[in-house]
């Protein structure tokens, strides 16, 4: 008995550590949030999200404890017509990267729970289809366009 | 039987000819012109000027401060104009701090003529009150104004101006607004002027403006 304890021991650890390492290939780097208007009921977090691994990373979600709702969104122009696109999922390809940028991708945080300030550090997760969670902070900056 | 011809049977057989070879000449130069891959096509035209103006008139909306914003409103000094709405994550944001770069950087000179002024005017009038508006858009500078109204009057303005502007609900029952992301310079006469197209450049707009004003100022000298 002792033994088939030991090695399921052994075997959650080796789980549990094949999980992380998978995870740790995936780091969010550069992650901010423009500082809004009080009244504004919606902000943007971009970041880039780099995949060190061989295998792609699907990320099918991502959540922010700070705000009521957080969706992934693409905006798209075309012919002028500036629109947003819900993203069900986004697949980052190995030893590569996708950037969240101002007219681009960008994460929307709706509904805010407090006042976000410039110098806030707010926590955000993104899930993967393996159902891995990347966690990480994006600082509050000033809405300028130099800091993009 | 009828003796009539077609007026075609009565020319010789060169002019037939050589009218055939100009019209293919012709399509296929059109072709190439308006092809996507022609050199004119390789980069969007930062601006469309229009000469003449195109008088903008018959709208009654309301600023942040609940007074009327009428066609009058437009006359004295150049406009920015911009259509978005508050919710907006990305480009509202973007734009109106473009539109304060602008600002920025006008040459004193330009700002005392006077000073153009920055118009956002939201088309989701259900959400943005002027109080809300005024918080959001002096956020980004405390010069420019926020004006919005009733569906029917944004849209006189949007009309005239070849803004659009939709509604689409979102999973978690709220709506986004999909907008056109022009921006429009109006001259001191109420006569939209140009039409600056997104993805926008700081540098194109002020030099445009600058290039529209001057260009404006020396023919009512003239």
């Amino acid at each position: 008995m002792k033994h088939l304890n030991a090695i399921l021991l052994g075997i959650s650890m080796l789980f549990l550590a094949s999980l992380a390492m998978a995870a740790g290939k995936v780091e969010v780097r550069d992650a901010w949030i423009p500082e809004a208007p009080p009244v504004a009921g919606v902000m943007a977090a971009y970041f880039k999200i780099e995949n060190h691994g061989n295998k792609p990373v699907k990320i099918i979600g991502a959540s922010c404890a700070a705000f009521k709702n957080t969706m992934m969104h693409k905006t798209i122009e075309k012919d002028g017509m500036s629109r947003m696109v819900h993203l069900d999922s986004l697949t980052v390809d190995p030893k590569s990267s996708v950037t969240f940028r101002r007219g681009g991708m960008h994460l929307m945080l709706m509904q805010p729970k407090h006042a976000i300030k410039k110098g806030d550090k707010v926590a955000i997760t993104l899930m993967t289809a393996d159902k891995h969670k990347i966690h990480f902070t994006a600082v509050v900056k000033a809405a300028t366009l130099g800091n993009d | 039987m009828s003796q009539e011809t077609s007026p075609a049977s009565k020319l010789p057989l060169p002019v037939i000819l050589s009218g055939l070879v100009l019209l293919v000449f012709g399509v296929l130069a059109a072709r190439y012109v308006l092809s996507p891959h022609s050199p004119a096509y390789s980069r969007k035209p930062p601006a469309h000027y229009l000469q003449p103006g195109k008088p903008l008139k018959g709208f009654a909306l309301i600023d942040y401060d609940h007074q009327p914003f009428t066609p009058d409103r437009l006359k004295g000094r150049w406009t920015f104009m911009f259509f978005g709405y508050t919710n907006c994550p990305d480009v509202c944001p973007t734009t109106l701090l473009k539109m304060k770069s602008v600002w920025n950087k006008l040459p004193a000179a330009a700002r005392a003529r006077p000073a153009p002024q920055m118009v956002f005017v939201s088309v989701d009038p259900k959400r943005d009150t002027p109080e809300r508006l005024k918080k959001y858009v002096t956020f980004y500078h405390p010069g420019f104004l926020g004006v919005t109204g009733k569906a029917k009057e944004i849209n006189k303005l949007t009309h005239q101006v070849g803004v659009q502007y939709s509604f689409t609900k979102n999973s978690n029952g709220g709506y986004t607004v999909n907008h056109s992301a022009q921006i429009i310079l109006v001259d001191p006469k109420g006569e939209m002027r140009a039409v600056f197209s997104p993805p926008h450049k700081v540098e194109e707009l002020l030099n445009g403006y600058i290039k529209i004003r001057n260009y404006y100022e020396q023919r009512k000298n003239s």
